[in-house]
């Protein structure tokens, strides 16, 4: 096991059960479908793919809010996987989670006082004077300030970054050692998105907070986050240097969502974008072989639709892997057949 | 964009009555937009980009407090026009909107081909359910549904699908003007691609006009001929998009710009600090002048609009005739 890791998952699988008219049992969603990675102090991850593709399962999973199917978890080397109720409360104060649509997060009818005060007690931090000195804390470091202007504010009365801030306030409050952020900035605009963004790597360098950032935008991704992981179909099919992956993407999903991503640039308007033709797979019923193989413009016939591809070593190096028969030997060997 | 445009757009004005004071989302705004060509307006969440559609498209809500200036399309002045003949000979007709969230705004319980087909019935643009049905089927085809689906309920499709049929339910009247409020903001980045082709194609295919409302300047560049940058209820700088991209020219746009993060260039995106004022009683100055780096006295003022080159207009205090400070 690597001890320096704060976070091991360890080919992790989320299934959820699918019964029609509350019995029979159709079959499963495997909404995580053999994950691993590992996570730093200091390092944030960012775990990128389309809607449905499993992302926040996979966050869910790692919180404790589910039970996986399969696989480990590992939190600073204790098996989270295996805890029980009280294990999980005290990993969960170690664990900040910003999640997906903030409006939905926040309790309309509670002010800002009282949605922070809420899991100080809790976690049992009896003392109302420590409580308050918290509080102000968790928003002088979100820069909700004057922090006496929003105490007694209520959600409602909050804009969208506003709000944003708030969520992210309550996920620091416990002073965890990871965050956990599931599309932290999706719903907002673009000056405030790299406004939170930056806020973020602010607390992260400040208290050296390991964060695994979900999202479905490769564009803020390349700029505030270290190594990606690019699920597809419950599945990471790449994983790089945040640099690394943009600059050389090498599984062709990866290619084409790069690809279908617009700079701002007039030019555009002139030409048609390459995008690979149907839809994501279903899972509950996944495609043999490579889950993207369908819509995959090179894929190796006779191998891509009939094994599900290792995951390997790609040219680039430098830990750049993909799940991906073009990067194997047999791969390489069928392409040199088919020529 | 021609002087004489298809569309032209002279002081509209949309406000509000609120418990709290009167709203001013849209103030004297002024747009103009050639035939066949697509004017993209970019703003900020809030900056009144849904009231400018729904005040072109008529569409108002109970507590109107002003709706006035002039709106022409087609050498048809609309806004003189009584509310049953807009009603007959515009909205539907001559201009369609494709509501934002219009995806998730599909009736449940009706299928997806009748759905398309509805407006055609009601409005009463077709006689025959038949015939509405075979022109809903066109439309269909032209957005890339797949014929099978047309037999579906909404609740059987993808996000992208739905979001399809909403826009083939807006082209099936075969409008001359088409308003999409934030299409592709709810969806993939490859689904929103693909949609994007779809409305080049149509655009290719029928010369349709188009007003793309949207906060993804990145997207946006996908279609624009033109663009209008609103902030605060007000346009502050409209444009052709060749130009736009390259350098806009009001600081808030050059603000708004900067904070693009981009994938194929080094530079880092930028935030704006502030917040945008609020719509009640917003400042008699310019608006931004709080937030502006180069604000200076004048400011206080409202600015006048200048117009740069043809077509490319900005409201601005830096680019008055006679001020040199920039
Ligand atoms: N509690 C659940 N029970 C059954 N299926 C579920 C459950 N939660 C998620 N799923 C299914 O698992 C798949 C993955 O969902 P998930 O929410 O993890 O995707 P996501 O990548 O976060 O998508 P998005 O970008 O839309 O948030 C989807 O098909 C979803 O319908
Ligand atoms: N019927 C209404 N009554 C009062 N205020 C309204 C009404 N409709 C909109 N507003 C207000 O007018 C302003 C502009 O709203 P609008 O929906 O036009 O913004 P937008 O630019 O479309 O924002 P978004 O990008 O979030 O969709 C907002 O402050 C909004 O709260
Ligand atoms: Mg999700
Ligand atoms: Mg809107």
């Amino acid at each position: 096991m690597d001890t320096d890791a704060l976070l091991q998952v360890k080919d992790l699988y989320t299934w959820f059960e699918l019964r029609r008219w509350g019995f029979a049992r159709v079959g499963y969603v495997r909404a995580v479908d053999g994950v691993s990675f590992e996570l730093y102090p200091g390092e944030t991850v960012a775990v990128v793919g389309e809607s449905g593709s499993g992302k926040s399962t996979l966050a869910k999973t790692i919180l404790g809010l589910y039970r996986p199917t399969r696989g480990e978890i590992y939190f600073a080397g204790k098996p989270v996987h295996q805890m029980k109720a009280a294990g999980l409360k005290e990993y969960r104060a170690k664990v900040g989670y910003v999640q997906q649509d903030p409006f939905g997060a926040l309790p309309p009818f509670m002010n800002v006082r009282r949605i922070l005060e809420e899991p100080l007690i809790v976690h049992g931090v009896r003392d109302r004077v420590e409580r308050e000195q918290r509080i102000h804390r968790a928003l002088e470091d979100v820069k909700l300030v004057p922090v006496e202007d929003y105490l007694s504010k209520f959600p409602h009365q909050l804009s969208g970054g506003q709000q944003q801030r708030l969520v992210i306030a309550r996920a620091i409050l416990l002073e965890p050692r990871m965050i956990v952020a599931d599309e932290p900035v999706s719903m907002l605009d673009v000056s405030v998105r790299v406004e939170i963004l930056e806020l973020l790597r602010k607390i992260q360098q400040e208290y050296n907070l390991g964060i695994i950032y979900i999202t479905h935008d490769l564009s803020t991704v390349r700029h505030f986050s270290h190594r990606i992981l690019v699920m597809y179909g419950g599945k990471v099919v790449e994983r790089a240097r945040a640099r690394d992956l943009v600059r050389n993407p090498q599984h062709p999903y990866t290619q084409a969502l790069l690809a279908a991503l617009s700079d701002p640039r007039a030019e555009n308007a002139h030409t048609l974008k390459p995008v690979p033709p149907g839809e994501p797979p279903s899972l509950l019923n996944p495609p043999p072989g490579c889950r993207f193989h369908p819509r995959c413009p090179v894929r190796i016939e006779g191998l891509c639709e009939r094994e599900a591809p290792p995951e390997v070593e790609t040219p680039q190096g430098a830990g750049h892997k993909a799940l991906c028969w073009l990067y194997h030997e047999r791969g390489e060997k069928k392409e040199e057949v088919a020529m | 964009m021609s002087i004489n445009g298809f569309l032209q757009v002279q002081d509209l004005s949309l406000h509000f009555r609120t418990l709290q004071g009167i709203v001013q989302a849209v103030d004297d705004v002024s747009l103009t937009l050639g035939k066949g060509r697509t004017l993209a307006i970019l703003g900020e969440s809030g900056c009144g980009k849904s009231s400018l559609a729904k005040a072109i498209l008529r569409l108002l809500p109970r507590n109107v407090q002003a709706y006035r200036g002039r709106i022409v399309l087609d050498g048809l002045d609309t806004m003189s026009l009584p509310e049953e003949r807009f009603r007959k000979e515009v909205r539907w007709t001559k201009i369609a909107l494709v509501p934002q969230a219009a995806q998730n705004a599909l009736n449940p319980v009706v299928k997806i081909s009748e759905q398309i087909a509805e407006p055609l019935l009601v409005h009463r643009r077709v006689g025959q359910k038949s015939e509405a049905l075979e022109r809903a089927r066109e439309a269909a085809r032209v957005v890339g549904i797949p014929a099978d689906f047309l037999e579906r309920y909404p609740f059987e499709l993808s996000g992208g699908m739905r979001q399809r049929a909403a826009i083939a339910m807006a082209l099936a009247s075969r409008p001359d003007l088409v308003v999409l409020d934030e299409p592709t903001s709810a969806l993939d980045v490859l689904t929103q691609a693909n949609l994007m082709n779809v409305f080049k194609e149509i655009k290719r295919a029928f010369g349709t006009t188009f007003i793309l409302i949207t906060h993804d300047i990145a997207t946006a560049s996908e279609l624009a001929d033109d663009v209008a940058v609103m902030y605060a209820g007000q346009i502050v700088e409209q444009a052709p998009a060749s130009e736009f991209y390259h350098a806009p020219r009001h600081p808030y746009s050059q603000k708004l710009m900067a904070s693009v993060p981009t994938l194929r260039e080094e530079k880092s995106p930028e935030f704006i600090p502030g917040q945008p004022p609020s719509l009640i009683d917003p400042p008699q100055g310019c608006r931004f002048a709080d937030r502006c780096p180069a604000r200076f006295s004048r400011c206080a003022a409202a600015p006048p609009v200048v117009e740069l080159s043809p077509g490319h207009t900005v409201k601005c205090w830096l680019y008055e005739e006679g001020y040199h400070g920039h």
